[in-house]
């Protein structure tokens, strides 16, 4: 084979407002989901990456069995998939419809043999099921409203407990799963119940930002923590490996940890100053002792109970869909992603770093820089600015310049200017954040690339034509048209020695042209069958790949058109973005957040 | 509908030849200029690869070929004869139209085709596609 996934460098959980994500661990590694993708990182090791794309809807939670053999995930309409993790390919060993709606949580049994999940549904709200065969071993019953989170006591005699959004615990006695008793503590929706791995207590957590314990084995309610409480809903709770204190989410911005034995609040960690991206959402506690909570904007931040004031480390990475990526060198890239947040990758180890500074409030449309690479990156956004990123300080540049309507696609020339197609059907030249030019054009533009070596500015449209304009610094003057794109032109690419020019459109084929003769190449590269997304060509000009809304990445050789390789099924949901790094390199990232690198060889 | 187009006697030699000669990999047919008669464009040398095939069918006109299509399955080495007609989106409408309505004259023509392709861009007659094709079934 050509071409061989050499990395993946993962998302972070995908969050929902007022709702609490599961995270969950086993050792070292802990689980969540993004989208269609269950991700399973070692905070240890952070090469070691499984990403599962299994599911035909979005994945709503996951954990690992206490074997470490299986993995069970499920999605927002009903189903279960039970995977293998210790092979290579991910065996799926089996999948079940349990709920006719989304489910919220699901809990293994201490003997890994019997899952129980739960969530939304129209006759029931859980199940309990046998892992190898599906079938039932009882029967979840008693709420009247979606249940939020299930927890199993590991030891025999088996118990399980189900949090609900009808603001009722019910204790399960087991197995086969009944009805044991209903337990009314919190007064609003519960968001979060554990069992500690010892079997002697479980904890709930709930919107009326109340922590309570109970006595494992009988249901009865122990007591309520109530020394310095959270001000805000509490979103999770997890037990500590000894099971002798515990740690809850919320979303007053504080992680708490609690002693057990006596009730008492050891730390409080508070996060960010305000706003909803510091709200913690979620959180596990590792078997390593490192104690993992997630914000709201998806940073997870990881904790060592031994320092009491901020968390050890923070893991930064895109947790929507990324949008545009620019690389910064022969290992680091930028990343933007829909929710307007900026990311600089820096290398495998360290991952993701935040862009310092005020960036932009929603959707980033584009990352360009200029091609001799001045360490200027300019971004523009939904929010209808453009921006400065100073890649030395890893921070955006204050000022920043408006645009006169939403932006489509931004490029820039080798004199630092800043084109942009916008979608009032206008294009605009900004540099040093003063609009030097703005035309409305007889056509609507959707792309725009700017050659690399000449003023030569080349502008895409949904009239299918590509026009060539020369830049003077002041206007733009239209010299030229090429045409032959079966679609809205979606995507253009200068190769680096300023000689070709890439075009694709929203049909999935690919002309390349010679700018210099103003003529077509070939037409051979139409081997997508949906929008082209992105297209970059490698350093030396000799090939170039493209990415599309068909989820596949094509590498094309240059000088014999005939040739390529196909990368199918490259980006889950649909590539957004392609680049080399390096040379030999090639990176796809799109709709799962999750940037993946292919060594190919020709 | 036929065209009336009718296929020159040199067309079904050079496909015996293929077939029972061996001397050619494959043979390119295209319109006479004048469109009435279909002829031999092309007679592919027994070396040539399945790119120099691909490089004789042109972006933006129509063509026939008779390829002589070899891979393997379950550990033997297969032949099988593949028909492509090569109509891209790029070319004239009326060549299009012309290429339609001829081609069943030159296909009844040709006995012993095992694969057919209807080819309108390149991911169709890729050696993937073809390959997909013709490994099904025997």
């Amino acid at each position: 084979m050509p071409f061989k996934s050499v990395a993946l460098y993962p998302c972070n959980p995908a969050t929902t407002r007022g709702q609490s994500t599961k995270l969950s661990s086993s050792k070292d590694k802990i689980v969540y989901t993004n989208g269609r993708t269950v991700i399973i990182r070692d905070l240890k090791n952070p090469t070691s990456v499984i990403a599962n794309a299994g599911h035909v809807r979005d994945a709503t939670v996951a954990r690992i069995s206490l074997t470490g053999y299986y993995c069970a995930s499920a999605d927002a309409v009903g189903n279960v998939r039970v995977w293998d993790i210790v092979g290579e390919d991910q065996v799926l060993k089996a999948e079940y419809k349990v709920l006719s709606g989304k489910v919220n949580d699901l809990e293994w049994d201490g003997e890994s043999k019997r899952i129980i999940a739960v969530g939304d549904g129209r006759e029931k709200f859980g199940h309990a099921f046998m892992m190898e065969t599906g079938s039932s071993t009882g029967e979840i019953m008693g709420h009247s409203k979606v249940i939020n989170a299930v927890s199993i006591r590991h030891q025999r005699p088996f118990r399980a407990a189900t949090a609900s959004d009808d603001s009722t615990i019910i204790f399960h006695q087991g197995v086969p799963f009944k009805f044991d008793k209903s337990i009314k503590t919190h007064t609003k929706f519960v968001q979060d119940v554990r069992y500690a791995l010892s079997g002697d207590h479980f904890a709930s957590v709930g919107s009326d930002a109340k922590v309570f314990l109970y006595d494992g084995k009988n249901g009865d309610t122990i007591g309520e923590f109530t020394d310095n409480p959270h001000t805000g809903t509490v979103y999770g709770v997890s037990w500590s490996p000894d099971s002798k204190s515990l740690v809850t989410s919320s979303a007053d911005r504080t992680v708490k940890l609690w002693d057990v034995e006596t009730k008492k609040n050891i730390t409080t960690y508070t996060l960010g100053t305000s706003g909803l991206d510091s709200q913690q959402v979620g959180n596990t506690w590792t078997g390593g002792d490192d104690i993992v909570s997630i914000a709201m904007n998806g940073d997870l931040n990881i904790f060592d109970k031994r320092v009491g004031d901020k968390p050890s480390r923070i893991l930064h990475a895109p947790s929507k869909a990324i949008t545009s990526a620019l690389p910064t060198g022969t290992s680091t890239f930028l990343t933007g992603s829909s929710d307007g947040r900026i990311l600089s990758f820096n290398s495998p180890e360290d991952g993701y770093d935040e862009v310092k500074g005020t960036g932009h409030a929603t959707f980033i449309v584009g990352l360009k820089s200029n091609a001799t690479s001045s360490g200027k990156v300019y971004s523009t956004a939904y929010d209808d600015k453009v921006k400065e990123i100073d890649l030395n300080g890893n921070s955006f540049v204050q000022a920043s310049c408006p645009t006169s309507s939403q932006p489509n696609s931004i490029a820039v020339s080798s004199d630092d200017t800043v084109f942009l197609t916008e979608a009032n059907g206008s294009i605009e030249a900004i540099k040093s954040n003063q609009k030097l030019f703005e035309s409305k054009l007889k056509f609507n533009p959707t792309s725009v690339a700017a050659a690399p070596t000449s003023n030569i500015v080349i502008v895409g449209g949904e009239d299918q034509k590509v026009r060539l304009n020369e830049w003077d610094g002041k206007t733009l003057k239209e010299v030229g048209v090429l045409q032959g794109n079966k679609g809205t032109v979606s995507a253009l690419a200068f190769s680096p020695d300023g000689k070709y020019l890439a075009a694709g459109d929203s049909s999935g084929k690919i002309l390349l042209f010679d700018v210099n003769e103003r003529k077509l190449v070939t037409s051979r590269w139409s081997f997508h069958s949906a929008k082209i997304t992105s297209l970059a060509f490698s350093s030396n000009s000799k090939f170039c790949a493209s990415g599309s809304l068909d989820t596949h990445v094509y590498i094309w050789n240059v000088d014999s058109p005939v040739k390529n390789i196909g990368i199918k099924n490259a980006v889950p949901g649909g590539v957004n973005e392609v680049f080399w790094l390096g040379d030999g390199k090639v990176v796809g990232a799109g709709a799962d957040a999750c940037a993946r690198v292919w060594e190919v060889s020709f | 509908m036929a065209s009336g187009v009718g296929v020159s006697p040199e067309c079904l030699e050079a496909f015996q030849d293929l077939k029972l000669g061996h001397k050619f990999k494959y043979i390119i047919y295209n319109l006479k200029s004048d469109n009435t008669e279909i002829i031999v464009q092309k007679k592919g040398d027994v070396s040539s690869s399945y790119d120099d095939f691909l490089a004789d069918l042109p972006e933006d006109d129509i063509r026939w070929a008779v390829y002589d299509f070899e891979f393997e399955k379950d550990g033997g080495k297969r032949n099988k004869l593949v028909f492509v007609s090569w109509a891209p989106d790029n070319a004239k409408i009326k060549k299009k139209m012309v290429a339609a309505s001829s081609r069943d004259a030159l296909r009844r023509a040709l006995v012993g085709i095992a694969v057919e392709i209807q080819g309108t861009d390149y991911s169709e007659v890729a050696h993937e596609s073809v390959y997909d094709k013709a490994s099904r079934g025997n």
